[in-house]
């Protein structure tokens, strides 16, 4: 009894962190209509910034608090949402999300990297270890206070968003902006102060945690990637239910480590992952399977027109250019940048990847480099001396968990299957890469490069080039799909999946090819990207860097090829220590550009050569994209 | 949650080499010679190339007490190697001379009585040491460059003589962690690398060479370790010092290219085994030292019958902590709990609720400095004092005593791959190592830990094996002459280790923290090793 005692205690504090983390990712999903996947990253930021002013500047404890929530991160909350949000169209789930992924990696970046130096950190807690015993059970002040925090957090924003004139006006806010104007409301101010409050929450989580987690950018960034699970149970609207959906999580975390044995089977390290140490995700995405979704801001028409896809000449034209660009490059550059291309190419393959999935279907995948490193896993077992099996294996094996990661999530659509495919890489971490039987027991396995029938791409110039070959040849392939019927439905459904039901269109069917697809590339761009670098572990193919992915994806412009090409290459040549924040930073163009830089580049483009050569005095059309965005606009303020 | 692989230097011992009591005491006669080549001017490195066959550079022996009892050869002789892969050896290595168990690792040259005159005795007995061929060789091409091995020949040292050699210089490659998900993880032993060049260089070089450093920044990256090793492949005639636990890409590089790489240490278990990579910290995959496990069961004999092991859920922290196991379990521990986490786990209240209903009394964890804070903070949260709580090397540094102090009090912490900061009072090779690190890195800017320590005696040991080659430096030489290293302590700056043949060393002992700072507990006398541990195979 007293053991069940202490771990009921201690699942209640940790689901109450939790509780305090998902109210402010509640709070500004329902007032202003985006899923902040920023909000960890703002809590830790602020983590660190109090800490800086109550231990680094030694500044009274209480007054550090107050300014920080009170003062700092409401002001954050605005500057973000007056300088980025508000030009969003928050019915474009992949922007929304692959801008605050960007956030995430900027203030990620920004901490871990350029403020504050790697250097050990502490917030020490407000009553230190002290504490009373109940039933013998201790129980330190810290814990009451964060349990208390989350209950008079979830109390004071029911109140508040139920009970007062503000609070309802926030909330009416998001389902119909312009109606709130009309009656004299000012959907601007309210969104920006749901900003605020939303990071004034964040920096109360990320302060109630930092003494247990100390201060540690990752950490504190992932940890309210836990509480998904918990916003999830609230529908993203109840904040009650949000409360009892953390505490669930909690409890059933610290019920699984306490009482699930740790010996025989369940010592292995899929067990162990899976049901130990991946509660957060599997109840996640048990929760997005099981209950029925809010109505879901997706399917409304576009703003513009999408791009038209590339010719088969010009397609053609493209991949040759990229191949002897590649031939040229590799000719000239030192065996180090070599190596560094070749990575940099495989990156573009994983990111092309992306392009059917979530440039034309719209469908935001957050697991690419989890099939990526199934891919490589396939081509250490099979392709033994370079075999093309191995290639062959690796897209069937991440083709084959595809579509089971796309059978269950079929009824998912914008946010809820991005979360869903982050709960399934999730576990993929802790259950599949880390075990010995995938990527042996030093955790990293030689990957060999395919031979190609007696020709050898195994030197390192020969491979980039092949790696540069093999994403021209997926290109066009692509295009010719994006051309056709197939294409044509995908893009379709990305409009509006009701009107492609209504004409008879299986959503189904292409839904599921168009996942098998987009894995079985990532699978084959695996399979190359651990040739590239030589050998493969489970540390390359981790959860968070798909979020790099993404974000790159779409800064490039997630509908184009050379949008995949010029992540890869963002991703292989940018520092590591600036990787983050030149990201983070690059999606904030997103807000302005939703299609990604090169698409807008490539408009602009065709419109100057129309006006060079149009005859004189003939009226240049618009392009398509800039006639749909010229009657949009910001959203109205 | 990309996590840092487990970096843990692997003092593990690989296996036991058989050499007979005669070589060992000539090995011993060479420590001995050895002992002031650092400080002196490197008056004894023509002793250190006379005696390539043996060990050259190790500082293990107190010789100015006249002790002449074993270093780590010897241990070795005495053991003798298995074949089985799961036998338990438990006969203690003991000296030649059956003397104790404590290896007195001596000063590391400075002192008096090697100074000066240490380098014709050393000569003498280096050459009495190694195979008189060899010997003879070896003097043949130091004393080509000076009785320092720094000169320029009168004929010229021969200009380039290999890929990153010139008349002037030596360009070396260091690989470290320095961005990535730990940023700084291993930035100390590229500032060591440098701060070696340095001090090499302020004493003329080798052969008229001076060394120039190359570094590079692997992201804590296996891809880019590939990329900079292949970089250095290219330019550089070496690497030396290199440190990182994502090693197993540039070993892909260095085997198709044969480029010599003089590791800090040795992680993964591919540049373990590639060849031409060698580790002040060898890799170790098929041994593991018993030492502490022995020392344990006598001193904690309740404990170990409680044990409890926590480790990071990454593929090599796990098989480090299953060989644990594995061997502990032979030696008499029980483990009552045994599990694993995330890097990024906030939940340690759970498991020390479960180790506290187990009623673990010893316990450990793989993990980074960051997770056993986490682990330590929630020990204290939760009142639980266990009788033994056992971190190993990678928690030595300052910040993680500081930072965990003053619920880390009473922590036990293995050391076995270098010598303590906090002895280096009496330890001139540390002493010497902290001067040029200060100088070069400057006071206060580098992190004291093991990475340091370690690429300082990696630099010492490409400058001995180079010294030894002469002004003929080939790369196919270099890492002969560092096969011949086979007791190494780097001046006094690690326990004797065997770097030609990979096998780490048996040596041991324990720290432990007390209020902020690392204190000595067994063997009680600074600067000493247990060396008689044994080895579990598997």
């Amino acid at each position: 009894m007293h053991e069940f005692l202490e771990f009921t205690i201690i699942g209640v504090v940790l689901g109450s962190a939790y509780a305090v983390a998902a109210s402010g990712l509640v709070v500004t999903y329902a007032t202003s209509g985006i899923f902040n996947i920023a909000h960890g990253a703002m809590g830790m930021f602020m983590a660190f910034v109090y800490w800086q002013l109550s231990v680094g500047w030694h500044l009274n404890t209480a007054l550090a608090f107050v300014l920080t929530v009170f003062v700092l991160a409401p002001l954050l909350g605005a500057v973000v949402e007056r300088g980025v949000i508000q030009w969003m169209d928050p019915n474009n789930v992949a922007t929304t999300l692959a801008v605050t992924v960007g956030l995430t990696l900027l203030f990620f970046g920004l901490v871990a990297d350029y403020i504050w130096k790697p250097a050990a950190r502490s917030v020490p807690q407000f009553f230190g270890f002290s504490g009373f015993t109940f039933l013998g059970v201790k129980i330190d002040w810290e814990e009451v206070i964060t349990v208390g925090a989350a209950v008079a957090i979830a109390v004071g924003l029911r109140l508040f968003l139920y009970r007062t004139r503000t609070g309802m006006a926030m909330r009416g806010v998001v389902d119909n902006r312009d109606l709130i104007g009309l009656f004299g409301g000012r959907p601007a101010r309210l969104s920006t102060l749901s900003w605020a409050i939303g990071t004034s929450l964040a920096s109360v989580a990320g302060i109630l945690v930092a003494p247990r987690l100390q201060l540690q950018p990752l950490i504190l960034t992932l940890l309210v990637i836990d509480a998904y699970a918990a916003a999830m149970i609230g529908r993203l609207r109840s904040l009650p239910m949000t409360f009892f959906g953390a505490l669930v999580v909690g409890l059933a975390s610290s019920y699984a480590l306490g009482y699930l044995p740790s010996s025989g089977i369940w010592a292995s390290t899929p067990i162990q992952g899976l049901l130990t140490l991946s509660v957060p995700s599997v109840i996640l995405f048990i929760v997005l399977l099981v209950l029925p979704m809010h109505r879901i801001r997706s399917g409304a028409p576009q703003r513009h027109a999408p791009l038209a896809p590339a010719s088969f000449v010009r397609s053609l034209q493209g991949g040759v250019l990229l191949v002897a660009g590649a031939w040229v490059a590799v000719s000239f550059m030192g065996p180090g940048e070599v190596v560094k291309l070749g990575i940099a190419l495989a990156f573009g393959l994983v990111c092309l990847s992306l392009v059917p999935l979530t440039g034309w279907g719209g469908y935001v995948s957050i697991c690419q480099l989890t099939f990526a490193g199934l891919g490589a896993y396939a081509m250490y077992e099979f392709g033994s001396g370079g075999s093309l099996l191995g290639l062959l294996a690796a897209a069937g094996l991440a083709g084959a968990v595809g579509a089971l990661v796309a059978l269950p999530a079929l009824r998912l659509r914008g946010l809820y299957l991005a979360l869903a495919t982050m709960a399934f890489a999730t576990a993929m971490d802790n259950a599949f890469f880390p075990w010995s039987a995938v990527f042996g027991f030093d955790g990293s396995v030689p990957v060999p490069r395919p031979d190609l029938f007696g020709l050898s791409v195994s030197s390192d110039k020969a491979f980039t080039v092949f790696l540069a070959v093999v994403f021209a040849l997926f290109s066009i392939g692509i295009l010719a799909l994006r051309r056709g019927p197939f294409g044509r439905v995908l893009v379709g459904m990305k409009d509006s999946e009701a009107a492609c039901a209504t004409l008879g269109l299986s959503l189904t069917t292409t839904k599921l090819i168009v996942f098998t697809l987009s894995a079985a590339m990532a699978g084959v761009a695996g399979a190359l990207f651990g040739g590239a670098e030589s050998v493969a572990g489970g540390t390359d193919f981790q959860m968070f860097e798909s979020l790099l992915i993404l974000a790159v994806v779409a800064i490039g412009g997630a509908a184009v090829c050379s949008g995949a090409l010029a992540g890869g290459l963002a991703l292989g040549f940018l520092p590591g220590n600036a990787q983050d924040v030149f990201i983070g930073a690059g999606t904030v163009v997103l807000a302005f550009y939703p299609d990604g830089v090169l698409p807008l580049c490539y408009t602009r483009l065709q419109r100057w050569w129309q006006s060079v050569s149009a005859p004189r005095g003939a009226a240049v059309p618009l392009a398509a994209e800039e006639r749909a965005g010229a009657l949009a606009g910001p959203r109205a303020a | 949650m990309t996590a840092a692989r487990d970096t843990r230097a692997r003092g593990r011992p690989r296996g036991r080499q058989h050499l007979a009591a005669a070589l060992s005491v000539a090995v011993l006669a060479l420590l001995a010679s050895a002992c002031g080549s650092r400080l002196t001017g490197h008056e004894a490195a023509l002793a250190q190339g006379a005696g390539s066959g043996g060990s050259g550079g190790a500082q293990a022996l107190d010789t100015s007490s006249g002790n002449t009892t074993t270093t780590v050869a010897t241990a070795s002789a005495t053991c003798g190697s298995t074949s089985s892969t799961t036998t338990t050896t438990t006969a203690p290595c003991t000296s030649s001379t059956g003397g104790g168990t404590a290896l007195a690792a001596g000063p590391g040259g400075s002192s008096t009585s090697h100074a000066g005159g240490a380098a014709p005795a050393a000569v003498a007995s280096g050459a009495a040491a190694g195979t008189g061929g060899a010997a003879g060789a070896a003097a043949t091409s130091a004393g080509a460059c000076g009785a320092n091995g720094n000169q320029t020949p009168a004929g010229g040292n021969g200009g380039a003589t290999a890929t990153g050699v010139t008349a002037t210089t030596i360009d070396v490659g260091n690989i470290a962690s320095i961005s990535g998900v730990s940023p700084g993880l291993t930035q100390s032993a590229q500032q060591a690398t440098e701060a070696w060049a340095a001090y090499v260089n302020s004493t003329g070089g080798i052969c008229g060479r001076q060394i120039k450093v190359q570094p590079f920044d692997d992201g804590s990256d296996s891809g880019t370790d590939y990329a900079d090793a292949q970089q250095a492949c290219s330019g550089d005639f070496a690497m030396v010092g290199n440190a990182s636990g994502f090693d197993d890409g540039g070993a892909q590089a260095v085997s198709s290219c044969g480029i010599p790489d003089m590791a800090a240490e040795v992680s993964t278990a591919a540049a373990g085994g590639t060849a031409d990579i060698f580790g002040a910290s060898p890799g170790n995959d098929h041994y593991w030292g018993l030492g502490p496990a022995n020392y344990l069961k006598s001193t904690y004999p309740n404990a170990i019958g409680k044990a409890a092991m926590i480790y990071l859920n990454v593929s090599a922290t796990q098989t480090q902590a299953a060989h644990e196991v594995s061997a502990y379990t032979g030696d008499g521990f029980h483990y009552v709990y045994d599990t694993s986490t995330t890097p990024t786990n906030a939940n340690y209240a759970a498991n020390v609720q479960a180790m506290q209903s187990a009623g673990a009394q010893y316990v450990t964890e793989y993990s980074d400095a960051d997770s056993a804070e986490r682990l330590l903070q929630a020990m204290q949260q939760a009142n639980y004092s266990p009788q033994v709580v056992d971190w190993f090397s990678e928690e030595y540094s300052p910040q993680f005593a500081q930072q965990t102090a003053p619920e880390s009090n009473g922590d036990l912490v293995l050391m076995t791959a270098t010598a303590a900061y906090e002895e280096a009072s009496g330890n001139p090779g540390m002493q010497l190592m902290e001067s040029w690190l200060n100088r070069v890195a400057g006071s206060g800017q580098w992190h004291q830990d093991i990475f340091a320590i370690l690429a300082w005696s990696a630099g010492l040991a490409f400058e001995q094996a180079a010294k030894e080659v002469g002004p003929d430096l080939t790369r196919a030489a270099l890492i002969s002459k560092i096969q011949g290293i086979t007791s190494w302590t780097g001046g006094g700056v690690t326990p004797p280790v065997n770097i030609g043949q990979k096998i780490p060393s048996p040596c041991f002992f324990y720290m432990k923290i007390e209020n902020g700072a690392f204190q000595r507990v067994y063997p009680t006398a600074p600067n000493t090793y247990d060396c008689t541990g044994g080895f579990a195979q598997y």
